[in-house]
């Protein structure tokens, strides 16, 4: 049995279990929190700061990021204070002056009335979110992906940004990516990644000739789970 | 030869003390990082090689030390044991030297100390302004040993802690006596040294009851070199702080993490790690005590932010050197999800003297609650520019005065920023404030790991903020957002502010971005990252006023905000200025007034540095 600590929320006494993230014991109980680099799927990552919360610790408040802060008897939490009211705005304004076309960031800072405008903009796509890399690892199991550079330069990428000998080309982190920044396309029998430089052959079905998915990812799941040779030489429709 | 007793270590101690002779003539040579680049090795080649031509080498002897911290000064060389110190010595200046002191028995004036060129000279070390206001502890042997010999560190009481603590000391006395002292952390948050430790030791170490213990000599700090050269110049009293935490903690494995950058630091550590296994020092059963523990040395990377205690880890452990987000803190799982005990290389080299002297003779040097010494990195606008060791509590006009022998050419101080690049800058108000830990907080700034930049009046203080906001825009390690972007904005911002770009409302802008970093960032290079700007715009905000509203630099730095003009009444009329122009900018005959074309100048300061009676003005 899990232990059980008790602690307030936004002035509410409340039960949960210890060591549970503050985002999902506020999400159980319907309190918003913002994130953007979180995902259930995955381990807390902690970077885009969206997720803010100020708490009090034997005396001491601190603001700490929900997604990846456990539960602790006697904690006091609270989502909305003037501190972490001001501090998120400011990570919304500065994302929007780095992503101002990203539909799920204009939402936000139409949500909070923060306005752009004071800062310049910076005009990249990639939010560094991380879920592209963290899926390729910690889902996929793959681990194609790596960010280059430092600070501002950072960028998600392949190990020296070279053409990913490992990628299988399963699009996860492409479907998993907030802003479109991955570009994936089939064409002439071929998927395309241009971000990690791979070029993918497609396999086709035996008897209708459609395409499946990549050579290399079914090589990838038919020696991940053991099948037969020939498991993937047909397509669905066809089986 | 293995030590199997503290017993031994002590019939160890005086055997090499019988063989030392304290009146046997010797030539200290400084080997530190500095000194060397500035040729100390091969001054003291050509001392062996005077020696031996004058025959003299059996009663001298040359020995090569390790850093005084007055690095400026160097090469430098000491004569003992009439304790003659000598500065800037050259190949050239090496037979005069060794033939007024050795023989004439009168220093040789041209390489005795002098704090600028009018002043008398000093003779000796200790009576150097620089040396005479400072209390060295930490650095009571730098300077002095030979780094490189475990029987010199030995011969100075080395050891005797560790084998003291070994030999009748528990490890909850241990932590205690650490705890009665009051030590705090010197790497950056000045941390209680002794909760650290108690927590390290009551954490879950696991199915094989494992905790590590690491020394933090990654020094990213721009222009710091205290801790550079306490691994270089004392190694053992680093290492011999680590056996004894490690024995009071309960591990039996250490890491000294340090830069690639400082070859030598590693090469001396090597060294000493490997003498002191050979006695027995490290290794199993150390003393015979039972106690086992090794150290190993991990290279890094190089990188300002390696030195945060996550990314430190990270890297030890091969992974990229950069800041984790978590909650659990590395105490209870640090390096291998273990219990990890990080501390400061000076923070360790405390420890031997807190066994030795016991914590109420720390305790009783220091303010409140911030005890015993620090040793500060002082450079910038000062005379003496070097590594000062003080009691903490001293006001930051006695270091910058009283040790640093005030600023240079009669300017006037501005400002020191304390605690490296993401420190604060102080203004002269508050020059007397005692520098310990919390004061220099409440002043916005804070102790970091000692850096302590001097400014004079020719500093413009936006442009100082954007100069560390630029160092720290590539030291970010880019995961976070507030960090990242705050930095990427606070850069962009301050650089039109300093072209006299700047809009109504950029102090605020500045503010909010530096608010979200100190609050939203996820490691504490993020969290400190806006001090540079957040104190300038607290004490120096009729500047940024300055630049922004009337576009003027009121300290005559920013060269888009200024002008050049030569006044006319002060000019000779020397034609040094229009000769050095590159822009051809001044006209002017011989012995008349010359003047500068606004138009035409490029502002590249050239005419104003080569004047010799002061006439070009900036405005
Ligand atoms: C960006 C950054 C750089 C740091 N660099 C160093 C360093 O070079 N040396 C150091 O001892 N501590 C450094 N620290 C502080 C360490 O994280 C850690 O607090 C310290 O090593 C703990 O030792 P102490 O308790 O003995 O001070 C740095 C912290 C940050 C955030
Ligand atoms: S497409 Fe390639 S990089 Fe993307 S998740 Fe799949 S394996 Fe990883
Ligand atoms: S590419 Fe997409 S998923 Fe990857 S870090 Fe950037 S925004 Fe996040
Ligand atoms: S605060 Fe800066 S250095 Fe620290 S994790 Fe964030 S981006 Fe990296
Ligand atoms: S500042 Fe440079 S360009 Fe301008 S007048 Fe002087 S020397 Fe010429
Ligand atoms: S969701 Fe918590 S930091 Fe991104
Ligand atoms: S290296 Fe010689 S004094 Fe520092």
């Amino acid at each position: 049995m899990k232990e059980v600590v008790k602690i307030e929320l936004n002035g509410e006494e409340i039960e949960v279990k210890k060591g549970a993230t503050l985002l999902s014991i506020a999400r159980e109980r319907h309190v918003y929190i913002p994130t953007l680099c979180h995902n259930d799927a995955l381990e807390p990552y902690g970077v885009c700061r969206m997720c803010l919360v100020e708490i009090e610790e034997r005396g001491r408040m601190r603001v700490v990021t929900s997604c990846n802060y456990p539960a602790k008897e006697g904690l006091k939490v609270k989502t909305d204070t003037e501190r972490v009211v001001l501090t998120r705005n400011v990570v919304i304004e500065l994302l929007l002056a780095r992503a101002p076309e990203n539909e799920e960031i204009k939402k936000l800072a139409e949500f909070y009335g923060v306005k752009g405008g004071r800062l310049e903009l910076v005009n990249d796509e990639c939010i560094l979110c991380g879920m592209c890399v963290r899926t390729c690892d910690e889902v996929v199991g793959v681990k194609a992906l790596g960010f280059a550079n430092r600070g501002i330069d950072r960028v998600p990428a392949t190990p020296f940004m070279e053409s990913s000998e490992t990628c299988i080309g399963c699009g996860s982190c492409v479907y998993v990516c907030p802003t479109g920044y991955i570009k994936m396309r089939d064409e002439n029998g071929k998927r395309y990644i241009e971000n990690w430089k791979v070029e993918l052959e497609l396999s086709r079905c035996e008897s209708c000739g459609a395409y499946i998915a990549p050579k290399r990812q079914l090589d990838y799941i038919r020696n991940l789970a053991d099948l037969p040779e020939d498991f993937y030489n047909l397509c669905w429709n066809c089986r | 030869m293995r030590l199997e007793t503290p017993n031994k270590l002590e019939e160890l101690r005086k055997s090499i003390l019988e063989k030392q002779d304290p009146n046997k003539q010797k030539i200290l040579v400084c080997g530190g990082t500095g000194c060397i680049s500035n040729g100390s090795l091969e001054v003291a080649k050509a001392f062996e090689a005077e020696l031996k031509s004058q025959k003299l080498k059996a009663e001298v002897e040359v020995k090569i030390t390790g850093c005084h911290g007055f690095c400026e000064r160097g090469p430098l060389v000491v004569f003992l044991p009439q304790s003659i110190f000598y500065e800037r010595v050259d190949l050239k200046g090496v037979p005069d030297i060794l033939k007024e002191t050795l023989i004439s028995g009168v220093p040789h004036d041209k390489y005795l100390y002098r704090m600028t060129k009018k002043d008398d000279p000093i003779t000796k070390e200790e009576d150097i302004p620089f040396y005479k206001n400072q209390l060295r502890w930490v650095l009571r042997h730098n300077g002095k040993i030979d780094p490189t010999s475990i029987d010199e560190y030995i011969a100075q009481g080395g050891y005797s802690a560790l084998a003291k603590a070994l030999n009748g000391l528990s490890p909850e006395r241990i932590v205690d006596e650490i705890d009665k002292a009051g030590l705090r952390g010197r790497g950056g948050g000045g941390f209680s040294t002794a909760r650290k430790w108690r927590s390290v030791k009551d954490a879950d170490g696991g199915p094989d009851n494992i905790r590590y213990v690491i020394c933090n000599g990654d020094e990213g700090d721009p222009g710091a070199f205290m801790d550079r050269s306490l691994m270089e110049g004392d190694p053992h009293s680093v290492i011999e702080g680590m056996i004894i935490g490690a024995y009071a903690i309960g591990s039996n494995k250490g890491y000294i993490y340090v830069r690639m950058e400082y070859p030598l630091a590693v090469k001396h550590l090597d060294l000493a790690i490997k003498s002191a296994r050979d006695y027995g020092l490290l290794g199993e059963n150390i003393l015979g005590s039972g106690f086992s523990f090794d150290i190993e040395i991990n290279r890094g990377g190089g990188a300002f932010v390696c030195g945060e205690s996550s990314a430190l880890m990270a890297s030890i452990m091969g992974r990229a050197g950069e800041p984790r987000a978590k909650y659990v803190h590395s105490s209870e799982k640090g390096l291998n999800d273990l219990p990890t005990n990080l501390n400061n290389v000076e923070t360790w080299a405390n420890v031997p003297l807190i066994i030795n002297r016991g914590a109420d003779w720390f305790a009783a040097v220091g303010t409140e609650k911030s005890k015993g010494t620090k040793v500060f990195s002082l450079v910038g606008s000062v005379n003496n520019v070097g590594l000062v060791e003080v009691p903490m509590g001293l006001s930051l006009r006695e270091i910058i005065y009283g040790i640093g022998g005030g600023i240079p050419g009669g300017k006037k101080f501005k400002a020191v920023q304390t605690g490296g690049p993401s420190g604060g800058c102080i203004p002269e108000a508050h020059l007397d404030a005692p520098v310990d830990f919390d004061e220099l907080t409440k002043l916005g700034s804070m102790m970091g790991s000692g850096g302590m930049i001097v400014m004079d009046e020719k500093t413009c203080m936006v442009d100082v903020a954007k100069y560390f906001i630029n160092f720290l825009v590539d030291e970010s390690c880019g995961k976070c957002t507030p960090c990242r972007e705050g930095l990427r904005q606070l850069l962009i911002v301050l650089t039109r502010i300093t072209e006299g770009k700047g809009k109504e409302g950029d102090i605020e802008l500045l503010k909010d971005i530096g608010d979200c970093m100190t609050w939203g960032s996820l490691c504490a290079l993020g969290g400190s990252a806006s001090n540079p700007v957040i104190s300038t715009i607290k004490y120096f905000r009729d500047e940024y006023e300055a630049h922004i509203k009337e576009k003027r630099c009121p300290a005559g730095v920013c060269q888009d905000l200024i002008t050049f003009s030569i006044i006319e009444g002060d000019c000779i009329g020397c034609g040094r200025c229009l000769k050095v122009c590159p822009s051809s900018a001044i006209t002017g005959e011989n012995k008349k007034p010359h003047v500068i074309d606004e138009k035409l100048c490029i502002r590249c300061r050239a005419c104003y540095e080569v004047c010799p009676v002061d006439a070009v003005m900036i405005e």
